[in-house]
C-alpha cells in the first residue's frame, strides 16, 4: 500500500476528531530547526464543511482492539485498514509544513496489540520528528487511555499538547456505548499529565532550564447526541474537568451517524449542529465570562432554547439585574450583558477613565448594539424603543437571530395561531 | 484649504507631517496614487526626505511611544484610506496621551485609524495561513499571492522567523513587490533580474498529498459551503492549490 492510499484511510478515520486546534503555545524559532509556534494559533485551510485545517489530523493505525459503537474505527466494522510508519509521517508533516499547508502535526491512533504499544509507536514517531527532522513546529498527540505514565510523561516533554478524549459524559453512557473504557482508564491519566505540569511550571521558576511540559494544555472531546445525557450532564462535567484537571479546551463534536447499533439513536439526517453551537456558546461563558454550570441550566430545565443563546437566555431569566448602566457597572457586570463581549468589555472600562460612555459610543467599542440595547443604560437613558418587558425582550432577541421565522400579522379569521415551541411569547 | 501631497510612501507621509509641524497648520495629507484633491485647494507638494523622516521616527517613537507608532505604520497599509488627516490627528493626541490613545475610541479620528490597522491585522493572520510555497530547489522557496492591503512586510517577519533556513520569495501580484530573504537579510523590492517564475509550474507530489488530504478530511454529512467561504474568502482561492480551479489560478508568465 502506498503513501497516498494509506493518507486517504488513515486521514479519513481521524475526520471525526474535532480537538484540533494549534494555539496556546508561543515558541520562537531555533537555529537549524524548521518552525516556530504562534500563540493564537494560524488556520491553514477550510474544508468543504467549514471547519479549519490547522493540524494534519491523521490517524497513525486505524486496527482497533476495541469495539466502541460509535467509533468508525470498531474492531467489529468492516472497513479498509492501514498503518503509517513514523518515518512516512515525519516526511508527510515536514514537507506540508515548509510549503505552509499546515501548522503542525495531530497524532491519534487505534489501539494496536495493547495501549504500551500503540503508545511506543507514538512516542518513536514523536521523537523522529522532533530529533532527526528537526521540526520546531506544533504537536498534538492523543494520549492512549491504560498506557503506562511512564511513557505518557516522555511524550509529554516532546509534545505541545495532548487530549485524552472522554467521549460521553457519564459512567452509565460509556458502558452501553464504549463498554471497554471506563471513567477511571480516562481520568486517571487525564490527572497524572495535569499534576505534571503544574510540577514542571514550579520547577521552571526555580531552574530556568527545565524542559517544558505540554506547554499547550490538554484538551478533550465530547460527544453530543450519541446518548439520552441532557446538556446540563455536557456543560457539568465540562465544568469540573476546566477546574479539576485545568484543560484548556473541551470540544464538543455533533454525533455523527456512522455505525448502526441497536444501542445507538436511530438514523437522523443531520448531526446535531445545534446543540453542539449551543454547548460551544455555554463553554465560552464558563471559560471567558465567569459563569457557572448551574446558572446556565438547571435540573428544571436541562436543555437549551433553541431560539435564544443561553447568554441572553441568563439575561431574561434574571432581568431584574437588568437594565445595567454601561458608565458604573463592574467588569464583571459588563461581561454579563448580552452583546458584549471580554474584548468590548475591556474597552469600556478602559474608555471610562477618559469620558463618559454614550449609546453611539457602543458601536465604536465593538458591542453588538442590537442585543445591548435591551440591557444597558448609557448615562441613565434607555435607548431601545420596546417597553422593558422580557416578553418583548425575548421576541425582539429570536426575532433578531432566527431569520427562518415567519412574521405576519395574524388574521381576524385565522384559526391556527403560529406557536413557537419550547418558547413563551 | 491646504493640501499636502506626498509620494504614497511611509516615510512621505512622515516627512509631511514634519512640515506640518513646523508651520502649525493642520492640512489634509494625499498620496500621489490616491489622489483627492478639492477645486479650490492649495496643493503644496512634499519631497521624501530620509534624513527627516529618521529624525521624526525617533522623535515619535520617544513622544508617543513605539506601540502608536506601530499602529500608525500598520494602518498606513491600508489600502482604502485615502485622506491620512486622521494620522495626523490621532498623532497630535498621541502626544498628550501616549499609548493610552488607543482607548480613545469614541474620538472619531482614532476610531477610523485603530480600525483601518484591525483590518489590516486580520488580513495579515489570514494570509499567514493561506500563503502557498513551493519548492523551487533544494533551498528555495516560492509562495505568490495578491492580498488586498499592502502586507508583505509584515509577513514577512513572521516567515523570517519560521523558516530561518530556507531562502525564499515571497511575490505580491497585486503591487509587483518581491520580498526576497537569503537566511540572512530580508529586502523588498519592485524589481527582479532573476526569472525563477518560470519554474512555477512545478507541481510536486506533496501538493498532490495535500489535496488528498483536504478532500478527505471534511465531513460530508456536515457540508456547509457558506462558512467555508466565510472563513476563506473566494479572493484568496486563486493562490491556494488545493480549491483553485484551472479557470481561476495563476496564469504563470
Amino acid at each position: 500500500m502506498n503513501v497516498s492510499e494509506k493518507l486517504e484511510i488513515l486521514s479519513d478515520a481521524a475526520k471525526y476528531d474535532v480537538s484540533c486546534a494549534s494555539s496556546g503555545v508561543s515558541r520562537n524559532a531555533k537555529p537549524g530547526m524548521l518552525g516556530n509556534s504562534v500563540k493564537a494559533g494560524i488556520c491553514h485551510s477550510f474544508t468543504s464543511d467549514g471547519r479549519c485545517i490547522s493540524l494534519l489530523k491523521i490517524l497513525f493505525s486505524n486496527y482497533c482492539v476495541y469495539d466502541c459503537k460509535f467509533c468508525i474505527n470498531r474492531k467489529s466494522n468492516d472497513i479498509r485498514r492501514a498503518t503509517f510508519t513514523p518515518k512516512e509521517i515525519c516526511e508527510l508533516t515536514y514537507n506540508f509544513y515548509l510549503r505552509n499547508y499546515i501548522e503542525g502535526l495531530f497524532l491519534s491512533s487505534g489501539i494496536i496489540i495493547s495501549p504500551n504499544h500503540t503508545m511506543e509507536l507514538l512516542y518513536k514517531t514523536v521523537y523522529t520528528l522532533r530529533h532527526e527532522y528537526n521540526f520546531n513546529g506544533y504537536i498534538h498527540v492523543k494520549a492512549i487511555p491504560g498506557a503506562d505514565s511512564d511513557l505518557i510523561d516522555k511524550v509529554g516533554r516532546i509534545v505541545d499538547r495532548m487530549s485524552i478524549n472522554v467521549e460521553l459524559p457519564t459512567e452509565n453512557s460509556l458502558k452501553l456505548l464504549a463498554p471497554d473504557k471506563s471513567k477511571q482508564s480516562v481520568f486517571t491519566p487525564m490527572k497524572h499529565i495535569s499534576n505534571k505540569i503544574i510540577q514542571y511550571n514550579r520547577d521552571k521558576t526555580i531552574y530556568k532550564s527545565t524542559p517544558s511540559f505540554v506547554p499547550a494544555g490538554q484538551s478533550t472531546q465530547l460527544i453530543v447526541g450519541a446518548t439520552n445525557d441532557t446538556d446540563l450532564s455536557m456543560l457539568k462535567i465540562t465544568e469540573a474537568m476546566y477546574n479539576k484537571f485545568a484543560l484548556k479546551r473541551v470540544y464538543f463534536s455533533a454525533y455523527v451517524p456512522i455505525n448502526s447499533d441497536p444501542l445507538l439513536p436511530a438514523i437522523i439526517n443531520k448531526p446535531p449542529m445545534l446543540r453542539e453551537h449551543r454547548l460551544y456558546q455555554a463553554d465560552f461563558l464558563l471559560r471567558f465570562y465567569k459563569f457557572k454550570a448551574n446558572e446556565i441550566l438547571n435540573e428544571s430545565n436541562p436543555f437549551f432554547n433553541k431560539y435564544i443563546d443561553p447568554k441572553a437566555q441568563w439575561a431574561l431569566n434574571n432581568l431584574n439585574q437588568f437594565p445595567i448602566e454601561v458608565n458604573k457597572a463592574s467588569y464583571e457586570m459588563l461581561l454579563r450583558i448580552p452583546g458584549i463581549g471580554v474584548v468590548s468589555a475591556k474597552r469600556i472600562i478602559a474608555n471610562r477613565k477618559y469620558s463618559k460612555i454614550f449609546y453611539d459610543d457602543l458601536q465604536k467599542m465593538g458591542v453588538v448594539v442590537k442585543r445591548a440595547k435591551y440591557f444597558v443604560t448609557c448615562d441613565g437613558k434607555y435607548h431601545s424603543n420596546m417597553p422593558f418587558v422580557p416578553e418583548v425582550i425575548e421576541t425582539q432577541l429570536i426575532l433578531q437571530t432566527n431569520n427562518k421565522i415567519n412574521v405576519d400579522q395574524i388574521s381576524f379569521f385565522s384559526k391556527n395561531i403560529p406557536m413557537l415551541e419550547g418558547v413563551r411569547i | 484649504m491646504i493640501t499636502y501631497k506626498f509620494d504614497g510612501t511611509f516615510e512621505g507621509l512622515i516627512t509631511s507631517f514634519y512640515f506640518a509641524f513646523k508651520k502649525k497648520e493642520t492640512p489634509n495629507f494625499t498620496s500621489l496614487d490616491k489622489m483627492q484633491i478639492g477645486f479650490l485647494d492649495i496643493v503644496i507638494d512634499i519631497t521624501t526626505d530620509i534624513i527627516i523622516y529618521n529624525k521624526m521616527e525617533e522623535y515619535l517613537i520617544s513622544k508617543c511611544t513605539m506601540m502608536c507608532f506601530k499602529t500608525i505604520y500598520t494602518a498606513f497599509l491600508n489600502e482604502k484610506i485615502t485622506n491620512y488627516i486622521n494620522f495626523f490627528r490621532f498623532i497630535k493626541l498621541a502626544f498628550t496621551y501616549k499609548e493610552q490613545v488607543l482607548d480613545l475610541r469614541n474620538i472619531s479620528s482614532v476610531y477610523e485609524v485603530v480600525k483601518a490597522k484591525l483590518a489590516v491585522e486580520r488580513e495579515t493572520h489570514k494570509i499567514l495561513g493561506l500563503m502557498r510555497f513551493k519548492k523551487i530547489d533544494e533551498h528555495l522557496l516560492y509562495a505568490r499571492y495578491s492580498p488586498t492591503h499592502n502586507i508583505t512586510s509584515l509577513l514577512c517577519l513572521h516567515f523570517v522567523n519560521r523558516l530561518n533556513s530556507f531562502n525564499f520569495v515571497i511575490y505580491d501580484d497585486k503591487r509587483n513587490l518581491y520580498a526576497l530573504y537569503d537566511k540572512k537579510n530580508i529586502i523588498i523590492t519592485k524589481s527582479v533580474n532573476n526569472k525563477f517564475i518560470n519554474k512555477n509550474d512545478i507541481e510536486d507530489k506533496y501538493n498532490t498529498f495535500f489535496k488528498i488530504y483536504y478532500k478527505h478530511v471534511a465531513i460530508k454529512e456536515r457540508q456547509n459551503l457558506k462558512l467555508q467561504i466565510n472563513l476563506m474568502p473566494k479572493k484568496y482561492w486563486h493562490f491556494i492549490s488545493e480549491v483553485s480551479t484551472p479557470n481561476n489560478s495563476f496564469i504563470d508568465i
